[in-house]
């Protein structure tokens, strides 16, 4: 009997324990969740502003988290379904935490943290984890009821016991049942101190956690709030006991603004537990708002009797800001997919087949979205057929990522394309799945040929070269200027190619270390010997991230200019040589000139004296004889006689005119200021010719001064002025005018007479030489004296003529420039 | 003065005939010594060979010197004169058929002290000596150590 009790009592005490450490695992699992959940939506603050602030909750929950998992490891140990489960949730928590690691250092990095794929990924990974989290939950929830449930039917069941063992064992057992109850009693006393124990502990816990926390009575009033409930509805403990719940637990709907129904009314009115209702905000005391998320539970006593009820709720601003979060970048990753100007595939690992396209791919293709689902690669012109769709997607699984960069593809119309395909395989809920991007590289490739074609057009030879100063590639450029096939050209030694190898090394290692050169003159040999003068401009090229992949070099042929400079100094050679045969020619030329002027003036000299001798001798002798044996040799006698002196005397003054015109053409005549009064008043008192008694001279003064040579002037003036006083007709006084005129800046002086004139027809020839225009012997004349006139005046920078009819005189003049008049 | 010896270079004969009778005609009645060409008057000035003798051959005061001669031109017999100190006295006279500027230059800075170009006929010869005459001959004084030779 003892032993009976003792066992229903043990019993009965270990079921209550059972109840009481589910109400224990639930609460720590509460608190892991929290914990997950602030991690989650401190990571998501953080993504989306940068602000290390947000990092703060994430950061305290990652601290804490594996004690708090440990702590329910602990407390569900003897139950293997619920500690598998922790282990679920361990493990999927661990996942999402390595991805949320990955994506915080990212976004510390400054690396592509809005990736859609990573996010997608993460948001999967979270809800894998909340899943395991809620099976959990409602597991033990099962476990905490049928507990519950439990203890109530053993406590029948024992009271049932107890009164079927019988009055007689009650008696026969009363003294020790006295004793026992006596213990008992003690026994209560202690469970009393146990139970206040647990109601301090279960107010500390209250207290200590982040939920708030209500009780109620059956009624509805308020008998309990720990200090977070305190704090977001503004009522105290003390303030708030007593008080019907909606007073101080003041829900509205966020959008309605309605009032929202209470949870614990519903809980104790249904007698269930009753779920978070969404979108509720509590208006606090002093009127501020805090959106929440909450649940309420009645509690029953022993009988199942609904004694009061208890309300949890949290503040889920930041989640639900997360939320958002989460929904704006769901939003964007979705229409990153649908206006992707990527192809953008999803397909099944599994079956291969595709789950979903993005427009742009099913444009590309040329194929609706509806019926690229369910398509495999192959059938979509992707890959070639099944087989190297099977080798592809092995490769896939193998190394998570496949990339080809040329894929020649064939659309349905038949059009052919090139593509960049890269594959991925990620996790997505736990499932596989592979995501293929297509671009579509068809232009860049055009636009690469194009570049080739233009290479390839360039007459200039153009290479590239490895560091080791092997050739990597050539244009048609280079093959010619070298005689040598494109293959057999590349993987040679650059240096090869050229007169100078070494010089050609040194030219690129110089671009190796420059970076570029610039008019590097080398010389290429081709196959047959042949040699191009080139300029080598070059420099390196790099590849995206900056590594030196080689030296792209370029030349320039300058064979052409090369002629042209040996042309050009060919020719300037010649024209030296020109110069100087011109120079010589000249020096030669003007030796003989000068020999030439030497002989004229051995010449004039040479006449000057040996012909005059003779004349002298005639004109001597006649006059020698006429002095001597005039009156022997008769009149007739003494007029030959005569006749030859005179024609000794004119063939003189020949000569004399002769030599003068001579000098007039090679003397010196250096020009300076001639006043014409003076010189003309000279010529007159030189004369007798000249004088008051044989002419009339009117000089009209002031006469202008010019620029001429005294000298020759005054030989000119003279020839002209004795012209004027000896061609007038028989009887006649001469009258001559001399005066002077401006025009056009010089000088003109008019010698005019009243003689015979000349006429017209005969001015032309006035001024030659050796002309004469009238036969009267009278009027006889060397011919020369105009043409000193002519020759002397022009060589002073003047002009001659006249003005004539032929009857009445003639207006002879010359025109000298004036001289510039002194400032 | 009248004694005093003139020397005559003159090449062509009918010149000297012109000369003569011209001298003769203005009465100018020195003893008057012949030179045919340059080196026979230096010759003569210098007193070599039968010039030695100055009572047949005296040294002259006054020098009518043609330029065109045979042999040695009469500015190189000028320059010779000039550079003969005991010369210097000499008064020479050129007289050429032809007034070249440049024989004229050279003329007087060798010492000439008249360049006179020979007139084309006999009366103006004539004329050209009656005006030597008075002015050189008549009214020009000399240094005395020209009046010894002669006397």
């Amino acid at each position: 009997m003892v032993v009976l009790l003792y066992w229903m009592g043990t019993n009965l005490f270990r079921q209550a324990d059972l109840t009481d450490r589910s109400d224990q695992v639930m609460a720590q699992t509460y608190a892991c969740r929290l914990l997950v959940i602030d991690m989650e939506a401190g990571l998501r603050g953080f993504q989306v502003t940068g602000d290390e602030r947000f990092l703060e909750p994430y950061r305290a929950a990652e601290t804490n988290i594996v004690g708090e998992f440990d702590k329910l490891e602990k407390l569900i140990s003897d139950n293997p379904r619920q500690t598998e489960r922790l282990k679920a949730i361990r493990s999927a928590f661990n996942v999402w935490h390595e991805f949320a690691t990955d994506m915080r250092l990212r976004r510390e990095r400054g690396g592509d943290f809005q990736e859609g794929a990573a996010n997608l990924r993460g948001k999967a990974l979270m809800d894998a984890t909340r899943a395991r989290f809620d099976e959990f939950i409602s597991d033990e929830t099962r476990l905490r009821q049928e507990q519950n449930e439990k203890t109530a039917r053993l406590k029948k069941y024992y009271m049932g016991k107890r009164l079927g063992l019988g009055i007689p064992l009650a008696f026969a057992l009363g003294w020790f049942m006295r004793r026992k109850l006596l213990g008992l009693a003690a026994n209560y006393d202690v469970a009393l101190v146990e139970a206040n124990k647990q109601r301090t502990w279960f107010q500390v816990t209250l207290g200590s956690i982040g939920d708030a926390v209500i009780t109620t009575c059956n009624e509805g009033k308020i008998t309990f709030l720990n200090p977070v409930a305190e704090k977001m509805t503004g009522w105290t403990v003390r303030d708030a006991a007593g008080l019907p719940l909606e007073k101080v637990f003041n829900i509205v709907h966020e959008e309605t603004r309605e009032t929202a129904e209470n949870p614990i009314a519903k809980a104790l009115r249904e007698g269930n537990i009753v779920g978070l209702a969404n979108h509720t905000a509590l208006v606090a005391k002093d009127g501020t708002e805090t959106c929440i998320e909450d649940s309420a539970a009645p509690i029953r006593d022993d009988e199942q009797k609904i004694i009061g009820a208890v309300m949890v709720f949290h503040d889920v601003t930041e989640r639900r800001r997360a939320e958002e979060l989460t929904l704006v970048s769901e939003v964007r990753y979705r229409r990153l997919f649908e206006e992707s100007d990527d192809g953008i595939l999803l397909l099944d690992p599994a079956s291969r087949k595709i789950t979903s396209a993005n427009p742009f791919m099913a444009e590309l293709l040329g194929y609706t979205r509806e019926e690229l689902v369910g398509r495999e690669l192959w059938q979509i012109g992707l890959l070639k057929d099944e087989s190297k769709s099977q080798i592809a997607f092995r490769e896939l699984q193998d190394k998570g990522r496949i990339r080809y960069e040329n894929l020649p593809l064939q659309n349905k119309s038949g059009e052919r394309l090139e593509v960049e395909f890269v594959g991925n395989i990620y996790q997505e809920d736990g499932q596989k799945v592979i995501q293929c991007n297509i671009r579509d590289i068809t232009a860049r490739k055009q636009a690469s040929q194009y570049a080739r074609s233009l290479l390839e057009a360039s007459l200039d030879p153009l290479v590239t070269i490895s560091a080791e100063g092997k050739i990597t590639d050539v244009n048609e450029g280079s093959i010619k200027v070298t005689g040598v096939a494109r293959e057999k050209l590349i993987g040679t030694d650059f240096s090869d190619y050229f007169t100078k190898p070494e010089q050609a090394r040194e030219g690129y290692q110089q671009v190796f270390a420059k970076g570029f050169v610039t008019d590097y003159p080398l010389t290429i040999r081709h196959k047959d010997g042949r040699l191009t003068d080139v300029l080598y401009n070059a420099s390196v090229y790099k590849d995206a991230g900056g590594n030196v992949l080689g030296v792209f070099a370029a030349a320039r042929d300058i064979t052409a200019r090369k002629q042209v400079e040996e042309g050009l100094r060919k020719a300037q050679q010649q024209l030296e040589g020109h110069a100087e045969t011109l120079e010589k020619t000249v020096n030669e030329r003007t030796v003989s000139l000068r020999e030439t002027i030497e002989q004229l003036e051995e010449f004039s000299y040479s006449v000057a004296h040996d012909l005059r001798a003779p004349l002298r001798a005639m004109q001597g002798y006649a006059k020698a004889v006429l002095k001597d044996y005039g009156d022997q040799i008769g009149e007739e006698g003494k007029d030959y006689l005569q006749r030859i002196s005179s024609a000794g005397l004119r063939m003189d003054a020949l000569t004399r005119d002769v030599l003068t015109y001579s000098k007039v053409a090679r003397a010196s005549m250096p020009r300076e200021p001639v006043l014409l009064d003076k010189l003309v008043s000279e010529i007159i008192q030189h004369y007798p010719q000249m004088q008051v008694a044989q002419a009339e001279i009117t000089v009209e003064s002031p006469l202008l001064p010019v620029l001429g040579n005294e000298t020759w002037l005054t030989q000119a003036i003279s020839n002209l002025l004795g012209n004027a006083v000896k061609f007038v007709p028989e009887g006649t006084t001469p009258q001559v005018r001399v005066r002077s005129e401006s025009r056009n800046g010089e000088v003109r002086l008019w010698i005019e007479d009243n003689g015979i004139g000349i006429k017209p027809e005969h001015q032309k020839r006035l001024f030659g030489m050796f002309e004469r225009v009238h036969l009267n012997e009278k009027y006889e004349g060397t011919g020369i004296g105009l043409a000193i006139v002519r020759k002397s005046i022009e060589r002073m920078g003047g002009t001659v003529g006249l003005e004539s009819d032929g009857e009445t005189g003639s207006q002879f003049w010359i025109q000298l420039p004036a001289p510039q008049k002194k400032s | 003065m009248w004694d005093q010896t003139i020397l005559l270079v003159e090449d062509s004969e009918d010149d000297v005939f012109l000369m003569k009778r011209a001298l003769k005609e203005s009465n100018i009645l020195n003893p008057l010594q012949i030179a045919v060409h340059g080196q026979h008057a230096i010759d003569y000035l210098a007193g070599t060979g039968k010039y030695a003798d100055r009572v047949q051959h005296p040294l002259p005061s006054l020098i009518f010197l043609d330029l065109k001669l045979p042999f040695k031109h009469g500015l190189e017999v000028l320059k010779w004169i000039h550079e003969q100190p005991s010369l210097e006295t000499i008064l020479v006279i050129v007289l050429t058929s032809s007034s070249e500027e440049r024989d004229i230059q050279q003329a007087y800075s060798l010492g000439a002290r008249s360049f006179l170009v020979k007139p084309p006929t006999p009366e103006m010869l004539l004329e050209l000596m009656l005006s030597l005459k008075s002015y050189w001959v008549k009214f020009n004084e000399y240094p005395a150590t020209l009046d010894t030779p002669g006397s």
